[in-house]
């Protein structure tokens, strides 16, 4: 199994938060309406994808160490 | 909508705050190479910014749903009847005078021990008598807790 680079570790995390946030987010709009959570969760999550296919790109940590040897 | 508008508020006022905080910790991951320098670590820190929001966001929604209403049920009925799951609706209103209210839906055996601690209340003249659990105010805070069908609702704020 592929280990994560730092930058994969760090995107991650951000990923798990959006989706959190999305999951929680849709929970309260169809309690209250309230659309803030959604929204953050979702512009997060986009973010997340985004930075992932241009970080990708990048020279540097993207394979993990245990390929790279 | 109200609730949108109090969290619009609180972004507004935490607004250089969460930014002061996501460049400290976008500097340390940066030294800790989790994210890129240069230009590509800009993204990493709108993520963290976003993050911050994320997490504010979050936490007032754990505290609004699940710890506030359960500490309130504990302190007006004696224990949470309604958790989180059971929860139907959730209104919060008001701005200078907050108030939320929960809406839940109980199960037969609590509804059942519920309805036997209904306050008596004058008769009213037309229409099903609410059950009353629990009603108070004072001059500037108010909270009332009752049934209505199969739903326990309760409300607290400030008036």
């Amino acid at each position: 199994m592929a280990v994560p680079s730092r930058r994969g570790v760090f995107l991650l995390l951000a990923a798990m938060l959006s989706i959190l946030s999305v999951g929680v987010g849709a929970w309260l709009f169809w309690l209250s309406g309230a659309r803030h959570l959604l929204f953050v969760g979702g512009l997060m999550l986009c973010l997340t994808v985004l930075t992932w296919i241009w970080w990708r790109r990048l020279p540097g940590e993207v394979v993990a160490p245990s390929r790279r040897t | 909508m109200a609730y949108d508008g109090a969290m619009l508020l609180a972004s507004i006022v935490l607004f250089i705050p969460i930014l002061a905080i996501a460049a400290i910790l976008h500097l340390i991951l940066r030294r800790l190479r989790f994210v890129p320098a240069g230009r590509a670590g800009l993204a990493g820190y709108a993520l963290v910014a976003l993050g911050g929001y994320a997490l504010l966001f979050l936490g007032s929604a754990l505290n609004l749903l699940v710890l506030k209403p359960a500490h309130l049920q504990a302190k007006y009925l004696g224990r949470a009847y309604g958790t989180p799951l059971a929860l139907r609706s959730f209104e919060h209103s008001g701005f200078q005078d907050p108030a939320d209210e929960w809406h839940y839906l109980l199960d037969e055996t609590d509804l059942a021990a519920l309805k036997r601690s209904c306050i008596v209340q004058p008769p009213v003249a037309k229409g099903p008598e609410p059950c009353v659990l629990y009603a108070d105010r004072d001059e500037r805070w108010f909270a009332e807790v009752w049934l209505e069908g199969s739903e326990l609702r309760m409300i607290d704020g400030l008036h």
